[in-house]
């Protein structure tokens, strides 16, 4: 290598460096400087309520109740935010993973919500692949979640997971019988704090998809989705075999 | 006597919903105001047909797709409608977007004074 390249090299190693220092303090200063003052409008409404409860209106209480629930909002979107940026400055090495187990776990995880809508998942045995542990655990736990969440009232899901070689990756299907998403909507619901649905029919923060993309993206894969409205969905993902362990 | 004007307000957060109505209330009380708030584009589409309105308001990020969605419709039924684009904090995209339209305002959401006073002024 010339001494020019390495010079070049080294300066761009360093400007990545300061980079990365700037993201993580960037990350620190939205997790805790905003969840503060968060924390200040929550705790002293809840104050007022606690000292002054009986002399509200019904208007009031439904005022109360709002910023209430705005506050609590916006400290889960503040800590999916900063989920979702540990995602890019993870310093997690990739090791070899037992999905079967992994996918276990995340069902544990899901058993209340699977006990009470009667879900009924079917999960082929699924190989040894390289990853990082704690992310393609949370990216098994959103989309499954997602197939259980997004059905019709009165609706048992069923959920398939199966994987297939294709070329250098895995690729993995988690099928579903559930609302389906309209074609124009494909794109959105992986973007960040985007949905498909009205908050008030399906809960959540719209955050599922996109760090299952950003899991994806840090695992050399992608993700899709084939689906049919009132019918259900397939979601496709890839993760690359040959990651350095 | 007031005339009564009827508004369309498209947006899915209860808590937006909330502060237009208190701030119709608090500075535009004294008229006769019919709101008349729907979640979806798809709810759009159906009560626009059977019901007329002075003007629309919609947020920029629905369920089922963006406030442009809802101009695009509404353009199509009439060509003239007064509608505010809002959000909560506005970018070069939403007004761009916006600017290919006719009679379409951008806002950013914060139910004030100022914020009511341009929406009436519409009306006007």
């Amino acid at each position: 290598m010339s001494e020019k390249l390495a010079k070049q090299l080294t300066k761009t190693q360093q400007e990545l460096s300061e980079l990365k220092a700037e993201y993580d303090e960037f990350t620190y200063i939205i997790s805790h400087d905003l969840s503060a003052p968060l924390r200040q409008i929550g705790g002293f409404i809840e104050l007022v309520v606690a000292n002054n409860s009986e002399s509200f209106d019904d208007k009031t209480k439904r005022h109360i109740e709002l910023a209430l629930g705005g506050t609590a909002q916006a400290k889960r979107m503040l800590d999916a935010l900063v989920n979702y940026s540990r995602v890019t400055t993870t310093t997690e090495p990739y090791a070899l993973l037992d999905i079967n187990k992994l996918v276990i776990e995340a069902q544990d995880e899901l058993s209340t919500m699977i006990a009470e809508t009667n879900a009924v998942i079917n999960c082929e045995n699924l190989p040894k692949i390289k990853g990082r542990e704690a992310q393609i655990k949370q990216l098994f736990f959103h989309l499954i979640q997602n197939a259980l969440l997004y059905q019709s009232p009165q609706n048992s899901p069923k959920i398939t997971i199966k994987v297939i070689e294709v070329n250098e990756n895995w690729q993995f299907c988690i099928k579903d019988n559930g609302i389906g998403v309209a074609d124009k909507l494909q794109e959105k619901i992986f973007k960040v704090l985007r949905r498909a649905v009205s908050d008030k029919k399906y809960a959540g923060i719209g955050m599922g998809l996109a760090l299952a993309k950003k899991i994806l993206q840090s695992h050399e894969g992608s993700i899709w989705l084939e689906s049919k409205e009132g019918v259900g969905s397939s979601f496709y993902f890839t993760i690359a075999k040959d990651l350095p362990l | 006597m007031n005339i009564r004007l009827n508004i369309l307000y498209v947006e899915d957060n209860p808590g937006d919903v909330e502060l237009l109505k208190m701030s119709i209330e608090r500075y535009y009380g004294s008229q006769d105001i019919a709101l008349t708030v729907v979640e979806t584009i798809e709810e759009v589409k159906e009560i626009f047909l059977v019901n007329s309105y002075d003007v629309v308001l919609t947020d920029w990020h629905l369920p089922d797709g963006e406030g442009i969605d809802v101009v695009r419709f509404i353009r199509n039924v009439q060509e003239n409608m007064p509608i505010f684009l809002l959000s909560g904090e506005l970018t070069d995209h939403h007004i761009t977007t916006a600017k290919e339209y006719d009679h379409i305002v951008c806002l950013e959401k914060d139910y004030s004074k100022l914020f009511i006073e341009k929406v009436f002024a519409q009306l006007e």
